[in-house]
């Protein structure tokens, strides 16, 4: 009787449930008009859904098809040409030119099997290799990049309208709470209960219509329109052929279309830093990263770079911050131990050589204990790791190089632990390798500096004489290795590694069990003497002596180039 | 209000749960697409290996029978023919990568395979049936939270009845 009776001024029971019966009917209202948002935002989530699962196969399909056709088009079509050119070459060198001119007839027939035989990508009277990165770029590689990126665009696209969504459903339930509590506030008796029934329940209402609005102004942003895929595709295509400068205008095309397109800024850092434009290339890294790139292999790159530029500290936090995401990225924990030790810490720089070389050893053991096999980047990420050890000290050494010698701290320290740890990985990776074993004890043989020479035959093919050099002419199909040994033993397991031009070419690697003896002389051959047509290719070769996994001796010589 | 708290958490999970399905359909098609990739070159490497080979095996026999050559133009026959299958040989050993001949001159298939899936799986997720269980396990929490709505509106509802019950008792 008292609290429905007690009327403040101007504010009856009556009024009050009018006015809870108007605000009812206003927030079903908005409830209905956010359902309608909610259903359309979720639709939009379901169709972008649609677009990445038919990007995603699309690319799929697209790849497979393209791979097979590729395949074909230079391992049967091509090399058909690429045989019968040999012969031709063979039959007129031994003067048979009736063979020739046959073999060259069934060439010249095969042109017509693949459009990677014709122009642009191929002259047939000029001979030599395909342009095949540019067939590939045509052929599927543009396609594939524009489809993948879709993906992502879509991906993208889907994820903000389901949070979207998600988030309507979220006003939707306050707003349903709301209208309960409205509802509740006018069947209450009690004047205050029902002000603050209604009170928190408009609190609520105005809370949800609020953060509803700013929701919906928020917009949802598509790569797709801009324009910035296509050309990005296109500079892909280009810097798969290797065209940096073209690649580098169609990135700035993508770019100025969509000026947060991370993987464009990526793109042409790669370019950049291909053409040797070092600073322009860490603005790009950078670029990439603060538009949301947070891949361990960008925070590497941009690492290297600072490297590169000598600025170690940055290159050290970098490294730093990518193996918090990849702890098992070998090359960029290789890349941290030699910006360690290029600025002169030189126990730093070996103990995260020693973590790199345990966790190879690790993930092969892993890899054998599941059957499996070690990804090519762990040997490749060892090979590098030495190979840059060793510019680093032919740098120290005086060759120009990045970062240069003025910029390494304390040259002597840092050559002296640059050497131990090149010859520690070495043994690592041969012996990981080989044994599937970490590498462990010494040698106790001793190997003489290697020694190249082209040897010379007299009339009954016995070597008469050996011409020792450096350097030798292109047309040389066969160097010897000479060299003097001592502490060996028969059995011993001993391998040779040749690198042309910094990279392995696994098909000189001569592998056998040493039969030589304890003591003496020894010579082995890189030959190519029993073809007619092929000699050792130009460029500064390497080549590694291993005994039992550990390297024993190691040296070079350059085959110059043609003309 | 609970069961408009619960309601809300449950379709989230609902959604999280379509977007584990998601993933794990796209670690089925990565896993798919890296196997047809690593079987369409890596047997086109064979391919060119057992060209490889073919090539040299031929040249190795050829090599043996120029010794019993009757003549010095049957030597020179014999000696182009051997030059050509080695340098055919060699033609197609560069279309093959060399690091899988074994030290038999065999080809270690299986191994280039491992390595192809093994550098695939550095990069994207294979594995699709994590991500499947765990799409079933926030279903499962999903329906069981929506059961628990249920219990929201009995409970109270039980409660009322009862002390209603109670409270007439104690009245009569």
């Amino acid at each position: 009787m008292d609290t429905q009776e007690s009327t403040s001024k101007g504010f009856s029971p009556e009024k009050f449930n009018r006015t809870i019966a108007v605000l009812i009917a206003v927030v079903t209202l908005i409830t209905a008009i956010i359902a309608y948002l909610q259903s359309d935002a979720a639709a939009r989530d379901d169709r972008a859904n649609r677009d990445t699962k038919r990007y995603s196969i699309e690319a799929f399909g697209r790849k497979v098809s393209g791979d097979a056709r590729v395949n074909y088009d230079y391992n049967t079509a091509y090399q058909n040409w690429y045989e019968l050119d040999l012969l031709a070459d063979s039959a007129r060198n031994r003067g048979d030119d009736e063979a020739a001119a046959r073999y060259e007839a069934l060439r010249d027939n095969t042109v017509q099997l693949s459009p990677l035989l014709h122009p642009p990508y191929f002259d047939a009277a000029a001979g030599g290799e395909p342009d095949i990165a540019r067939y590939e770029a045509d052929t599927y590689i543009v396609e594939i990049t524009e489809l993948r990126e879709n993906f992502t665009a879509a991906s993208a696209v889907k994820d903000a309208w389901d949070n979207k969504a998600n988030t309507y459903i979220v006003h939707i339930t306050l707003l349903a709470v709301c209208l309960f509590l409205f509802g509740l506030s006018t069947t209450i008796s009690g004047q205050q209960t029902r002000w603050i029934f209604a009170g928190v329940g408009s609190v609520i209402a105005v809370i949800a219509v609020i953060w509803a609005v700013v929701l919906y102004t928020q917009p949802v942003k598509d790569l797709r329109d801009t324009g910035a895929i296509r050309s990005y595709a296109q500079a892909e295509g280009l810097a798969h052929q290797e065209k940096w400068e073209e690649a580098i205008e169609l990135y700035d095309q993508a770019i100025a279309a969509a000026p947060d397109y991370a993987n464009a800024y990526l793109g042409r850092a790669d370019a950049a830093g291909s053409l040797g434009n070092i600073e322009a290339a860490v603005t790009d890294f950078e670029a990439a990263i603060a538009r949301g790139d947070k891949s361990a292999n960008t925070a590497g790159y941009l690492a290297w770079n600072y490297y590169l530029l000598g600025r170690f500290d940055d290159a050290i936090r970098l490294n730093q911050i990518a193996l918090q995401s990849a702890p098992d990225e070998l090359w960029i924990r290789y890349d941290l131990g030699l910006a360690q030790l290029a600025s002169g810490n030189v126990d730093a720089a070996l103990a995260t050589y020693d973590l790199g070389m345990q966790s190879a050893a690790k993930q092969v053991a892993d890899a054998k204990a599941a059957g499996s096999e070690p990804p090519s980047y762990l040997w490749w990420g060892l090979d590098d790791a030495a190979l840059q050890l060793d510019y680093l000290m032919q740098t120290l050494d005086g060759a120009d190089g990045a970062p240069s010698a003025e910029q390494i701290a304390q040259p002597d320290a840092v050559y002296e632990a640059a050497a131990e740890l090149f010859t520690r990985i070495k043994n690592q990776s041969v012996s990981l390798e080989h044994t599937g074993e970490p590498s462990t004890g010494e040698i106790s043989a001793v190997i003489t500096p290697l020694k190249f020479a082209e040897p010379v035959y007299d009339d009954q093919g016995e070597v008469q004489a050996y011409n020792e050099g450096d350097a030798f002419d292109f047309g040389a199909n066969e160097i010897s290795i000479l060299f003097d040994y001592e502490g060996m033993q028969d059995g011993q397991n001993d391998l040779f590694k040749v690198y042309i031009d910094g990279e392995e070419d696994p098909s000189w690697r001569l592998i056998a069990p040493w039969e030589l003896g304890k003591t003496g002389s020894a010579e082995k051959s890189l030959s190519l003497s029993y073809s007619d047509n092929f000699v050792l290719s130009p460029g500064d070769y390497v080549v590694e002596m291993y005994i039992d996994e550990h390297l024993a001796q190691r040296g070079g010589f350059v085959i110059n180039p043609e003309g | 209000m609970l069961a408009a708290l619960i309601t809300w958490r449950a379709s989230v999970i609902e959604d999280a749960s379509g977007d584990a399905d998601y993933d794990g359909l796209r670690a089925a098609v990565n896993a798919e697409e890296t196997r047809a990739l690593n079987n369409v070159n890596a047997y086109e490497n064979y391919g060119a290996y057992t060209a490889f080979k073919r090539y040299s095996d031929l040249g190795d026999l050829i090599a043996e029978d120029q010794v019993s050559a009757a003549s010095e133009d049957a030597a020179m026959l014999v000696e182009a023919e051997r030059a050509n299958a080695h340098d055919l040989a060699i033609a197609n050993q560069f279309l093959f990568p060399n690091k899988f001949l074994n030290r038999d001159n065999s080809y270690a298939l299986q191994r280039q395979l491992g390595e192809m899936w093994s550098d695939a799986a550095r990069e994207k997720d294979l594995m699709p049936e994590a991500k499947f269980a765990e799409a079933d396990f926030m279903r499962s929490k999903s329906t069981k939270m929506m059961l628990s709505i249920i219990w929201c509106w009995v409970f109270p509802w039980c409660f009322i009845h009862w002390w209603n019950h109670w409270r007439n008792k104690r009245i009569s």
